[in-house]
This record gives C-alpha cells, structure tokens and sequence, in this order.
C-alpha cells in the first residue's frame, strides 16, 4: 500500500559517486546537492545518503547538520522501511542528540506507535515543522504509512479514527483517499479497508517442515 | 677486523624454525603444494611457536632472509605471521603496532600492483591475513577500507563467483592468492561494515557471495564461518529483521555445537570460538524475544532461553526492569564497535567507548518501543475470538492504547524476510508478518487466525528418534 518514492533522475549517473568513492570526501558536495535535489523533488536515493552519512564520520570537521537532518526526514517518509534506524546508527552523536533530529525521532515513535495523534502534534511543533517544510510530500507518505498500518489490522474503523490517522477531514479526506484506488471506503460513519493478506482469515496451507534427508536418516536409524 | 669470524644473523635460530622457513618459501613460491602449505602453516608453525616461542618474538625477517633467497614478498608474509603471533601471544609495543601496519600496507601494495604472481596461499591463512587486518582500526580506518576495497576489485571476485552462478566463462584472478584475498576481503569488509554501525552495507557487500552454500570456501575455515554469520545475525537485528537474523545464528550456533561434539573444538587456536558462541546466544536470545517462531533450531533456542532465563524473564515482565536486562543482554551479545575518523591522539578520549554507547542507546530504544508486545501476544494466543474491551482489560490498557498497541505490532513486525534463500542476497526479501499467528479486527472484535501455530509433531518425533541413537551408541561403547 506505501509506494515508495521515485528514484532521483540522476540516480544511475549517480553510482559510482556513491558506491566506490566513500573514503573520498571530494565527492562530499556532491552528495549534499543530491540530497538537496532528493528533499524537493520528493525523491529518494537511500544509498546515496547513507554514503554522506558515512563520509560524514570518516570527517567529522565537514558535517552539516542540517543534512544530516534532511537525510533522516527522507529515510523517515520511507518508512516501513527501517532506514531510519539504519541512519541514525551511523548519524553523529551530536545532531542526533539535537533539534530537529529529536523531535523527528518523537514523530517516528509516535507514528510507528500508532499514536497518530501525537504525530501530527510533533510535526506541528515549530522545529520539526521547519525541517518538514523543506520535505514536500512529507505529510502524504505519512499518511500511508498509517492508512496501511491500519489496514493491516483492522476491517474498518470509525470515520473519526481515520481523520485522526491522517489528520484530515471532509472534502480533503474525500480526496486522499479518492487517489488510493479503491483501498479506503468511505460510509456510514465509518471507514472500511480493502481486504488484504493481513486483515482477514487465510486459508490453511500444509508445508513440509522436515526436510528428507532428515526422514531418510530417521528411517535408516530405525530400520538399522 | 678484530679477527674474530663473523656469525651468520641466524646463528642462534634452531635449525627446525630455519627448516620451516624454508619449507613455507617454497610450499608457498616455488611448488605450489596447497596442502602442505596448510599443513606448515597450521600445524608445524603453532608446534614451533609452542616449543621456542612462548615468550618470545619469532625471528626477525632479516634474520632468516637466506633461508628464502632474500624473497621481499614471502618476507612480508612470514613478518605479518611474526607479528600476529606476537600480537596474540606476547606483550606488544606502540612500535610494534606501527610495524605491523606498515608491514601490511606494504604486502597490500605489492597484491594491488601484481607485479609478482607466483603464489598461493590456504584459506586459513588468507583469512587470518584479512580478519587481523580489519582488525587494525586504530588506523585510519579509511585506508583499511580502501585496501580491502582494492585487494576485492583486483581480484574479480565479483565477477567470478557471478560466473560459478551463472555457469558463465570465470574471468581470471591475477594469482590464486588474489583470488582467496579477495574471497575474505568481501567477509572482512562485511564485518568492518557492520562495526561501523553501517549494516546495510554489511549485507549489500555479501551480495557476490552465496553465504548459504556450506560447501563454499568459509564453510571450511570455522573463523571465516563465525565471523560471517555472526556480523550477518548482527546486521539483520538492528536492520529490525528479527526472524533473519535469529535464522542465522541459529544456523551458526548450531555448526558450533556439533563442532563441540566432535571434538574440533578443542583443537588449537579454537579457543575464541566459545565466547563468540555466547556472544550470539544473547543475541539469539534477543531476536527470538522479539519474534518468536520457527526460524530458530528448537535446541539451540533452549540453550540460549536458558543461559538468559532471568533477563529474558524480566524483559517480559515489562517495566523499568526490562530496559535494563536489555541493555545487559545486548551489550553482552555485541562487538567492540569502531569509529570511522582518525583519532585525535593529542585528546584523551575513549572514542570506541561513544560508538558502543550511540549503538547500544539506539537498539535499547528501539527494544523499548516493542517491550508490550510479548505480553499482548500471549494473551492473544490463547483466544480464536474475544472482544476489544475485554482484551484491553485483561492487558491493564485503555481501549485506545491497546488498539494502537495491535496497530504498532502488525506495522513493527511485518519485516522482509530472505529466509536464507540461496538465491537472494542477504540485503533482498518476502514481507512478512514476524508473528506464529495472525490477528485482526473485525468490528469491536479480535480475530486470532492460528494457521501457522498449528501443533506439528514430525520434528519432535525426528529429533526423538535421533537422540535415542545417539543413547544406544554411547551405551554400545561403554565396554562392560
């Protein structure tokens, strides 16, 4: 249900910056112009960020925190993927621990919480609000991060539990979920979901669980 | 002149070791003999190296130059052998340590220029080369990385196990012994990866490699084997792949306890293998915590609930408690973690010491965030149907917070699986629900479809079966 975001236009062109010359803090500039590009054309190229990411701790004098901050908005919008976690591993100690890296690490407890209303709280908040700005389709990839977390695990929910987890009502609501192609439908105060692999009961399937080799060697030791 | 005859340099060294200098030269430069190279190189070093060299340094490289021909390149591998020894075995000075670098960025030079060819070199010791190597990072770090990265591009070993798969014409590696430091240099960059705190990178670099396949060559060599896997289980954790990642150390845990039965363990230069065992036991111990399930071997999994039983008991409990007994296991499980930059020697400052800290602070975070979910799991598993109110109840939550807490689950645990399919790369996989059951919510009700939790016997029965043998035999040994 989350579609991830389009790869960057430049992203082949892209390659060898990213895979074989990370010890060259050269390439450092580069990198940054292309996460910069990523943040407003609403594309992604996670690699690419880590590699700046990584270059970043090989020399610590030339961090910006501000990209570091970028890259972690944008790993924040591919979620369910966990590159999130992934960067902020190898983030540094210092912008991790600062604004707006800990407000957005709240929004993404709160949003993988299913807390969605705390969610949209933090992003409000002034500091996180100002990173987000910079992210356009920030808020709609978090909406689909909900609306499937939910469709995931419920039939259908109150209409009111939907507004909540994507922040937006009437003729908005109407809209977003008119774009998700038949995934949401709206109706009698409630909202339900298309039926999917998660939300309903499957039916019984039967595997081997022992491979032969193993019956083999069973049947061998008892006719032995 | 003073009149008195000048002492050859080696006049002192027993002739055994000039000997086994000898040997090694040629088994590794002239006859090519794999076999007796290992032999020479696992065997007859370690006995030397008991017999003469408990307290001291092996002979210098100048000092037994003529028994090689004065050859500067088997040099440079007789000196890293002399300083590993001493790195293992001895106290070592800064200067040492320094010696050491320098003596492998001049062995690395000579492979990357290929400007000599003729030689080979065992498994065993072309991952010890690179495991040490890695090792090294009070260096710059950077230059490890860019050596390993060259010695992997020099080698094609990319483009030749993508051949062996493909069944392709392989490109040639310049030597053999480029081929072997390139097959480690990808395990040995994997790792180095992973100690950065980088564990995407630790799979993506494995993708040449079929890691599944243990009739490769690191199915061989017990080290090569651990370190593998051990990062990999490592990576797939904190990548929040937990059913991977106890795959794999289930896997590698359970290679390690039949090497325990069959006494390959005690042999020398085994003896790290055990701490490393109970490294990944926590680990395993954590992943299983998390999603529990099949993928785990059922005996190895007791051994590590077990070893952990009080930790793992408080983790479930909930609380203040948890946190703590999380923190215990993981920094218990987890290795010494490196920093990229170059080290400000001029500032005393235990750098490591913040990268385990940022790594472990970040995983205990994130443990901290699913804390709820056992406790929610096993009240779930003993329904078909119940309804949300009652739940709740049970659960001591509001409607609300037990309702986000399923919707958290559901998006927490639905992880990629790659289920060590041989033909996929570690990085690649399925989603999937990392639960032995499924749930949702149909009106005010929740649903439990058991499907996967269904009672099997076959492997209760297969591991009966064998055990029972292995009973009778041992008592068919006991001579009365």
């Amino acid at each position: 249900m989350v579609q991830p975001m389009q790869l960057p236009a430049r992203h082949a062109a892209m390659r060898p910056v990213v895979e074989h010359e990370y010890f060259d803090h050269r390439v450092v500039p580069q990198l940054e112009a292309y996460l910069a590009e990523q943040a407003s054309s609403g594309t992604y190229d996670f690699e690419a960020n880590k590699a700046l990411l990584k270059l970043y701790q090989f020399f610590p004098d030339l961090v910006k925190a501000d990209m570091v901050a970028l890259a972690a908005g944008k790993a924040l919008m591919a979620l369910p993927a966990p590159d999130f976690a992934a960067l902020s591993y190898l983030a540094p100690a210092a912008a991790l621990a600062a604004e707006p890296l800990t407000s957005l690490a709240r929004a993404l407890d709160a949003l993988e919480g299913a807390r969605y209303g705390a969610f949209w709280a933090v992003t409000r908040e002034p500091e996180a609000a100002a990173l987000i700005q910079r992210l356009p389709g920030f808020a709609d990839q978090a909406r689909r991060v909900a609306l499937s977390a939910l469709a995931a695990t419920f039939q259908s929910v109150p209409l009111s539990a939907l507004e909540e987890a994507v922040a937006l009502s009437g003729a908005e609501l109407e809209a977003f979920v008119g774009g998700l192609g038949g995934e949401v439908k709206l109706g009698d105060g409630r909202a339900a979901f298309a039926r999917n692999e998660f939300n309903q009961m499957q039916p019984k399937r039967f595997k081997e669980s022992v491979e032969f080799e193993k019956v083999l060697k069973a049947v061998g030791t008892l006719s032995g | 002149m003073d009149g008195r005859e000048e002492k050859p340099l080696d006049f002192d060294v027993v002739s055994a070791v000039k000997d086994f200098v000898f040997d090694l030269h040629d088994a590794m430069r002239r006859s090519l003999q794999l076999e007796e190279l290992e032999t020479l190189y696992t065997v007859t070093f370690r006995k030397l190296s008991d017999d003469y060299y408990k307290i001291g340094p092996w002979p210098a490289a100048d000092v037994i130059s003529n028994q090689c021909g004065e050859d500067q390149i088997f040099l440079q591998f007789y000196s890293e052998m002399r300083l590993r020894h001493m790195n293992v075995h001895l106290k070592i000075t800064i200067h040492d340590r320094f010696e050491a670098w320098a003596n492998y960025c001049r062995l690395f030079d000579v492979l990357l220029e290929c400007r000599d060819t003729d030689f080979i070199i065992t498994s065993t010791w072309a991952f010890d080369i690179i495991n040490e190597f890695v090792y090294q990072d009070v260096w710059a770090v950077q230059n490890v990385v860019s050596y390993l990265h060259g010695l992997i591009t020099k080698s094609n070993i990319g483009a030749i196990m993508e051949a062996r798969r493909t069944g392709a014409t392989a490109p040639k590696s310049p030597s053999q012994l480029h081929q072997m430091m390139g097959y480690y240099g990808l395990i040995g960059m994997s790792r180095l990866h992973c100690l950065m705190g980088d564990y995407h990178q630790c799979l993506s670099t494995l993708a040449p490699l079929d890691v599944t396949d243990r009739s490769d060559l690191f199915g061989s060599n017990m080290h090569a084997y651990v370190s593998l896997y051990m990062h990999m289980g490592l990576s797939f954790l904190m990548l929040k792949r937990y059913r991977d990642a106890a795959r794999v150390l289930s896997e590698i845990l359970v290679h390690i306890s039949r090497a325990a039965k069959t006494g390959q363990l005690q042999k020398p230069g085994m003896e790290q293998i055990p701490k490393q065992s109970d490294k990944m036991m926590c680990l395993l111990a954590i992943a299983s915590f998390l999603a529990p399930g099949p993928a785990a071997d059922e005996t190895i999994l007791q051994t590590a609930q077990d070893s952990h039983r009080d930790r793992l008991l408080r983790m479930a409990d909930g609380g203040d408690n948890a946190e703590n007994a999380v923190r215990d296991l993981f920094q218990m499980g987890c290795p010494k973690f490196i920093v990229a930059s170059v080290p400000d020697y001029s500032v005393v400052q235990n750098t490591s010491g913040a990268c385990i800290q940022q790594q472990v602070q970040l995983f205990c975070h994130e443990m901290s965030q699913q804390l709820a979910f056992p406790k929610v799991r096993s009240y779930l598993k003993l329904y078909a149907t119940i309804s949300i109110a009652k739940m709740a109840r049970f659960n001591g939550m509001s409607e609300a917070d037990y309702l986000a807490t399923l919707v958290s689950m559901k998006h927490k645990l639905t992880q990629l699986e790659w289920g060590m399919n041989s033909e996929t790369s570690p990085l690649t996989g399925k989603l999937a629900l990392a639960l032995e059951f499924n749930y949702f919510v149909e009106d005010d009700t929740i649903v439990i479809d058991e499907q996967a939790q269904e009672k099997r016997y076959e492997k209760y029965f297969i591991a009966q079966i064998s055990k029972c043998n292995d009973i009778v035999s041992q008592v068919s040994r006991i001579s009365m």
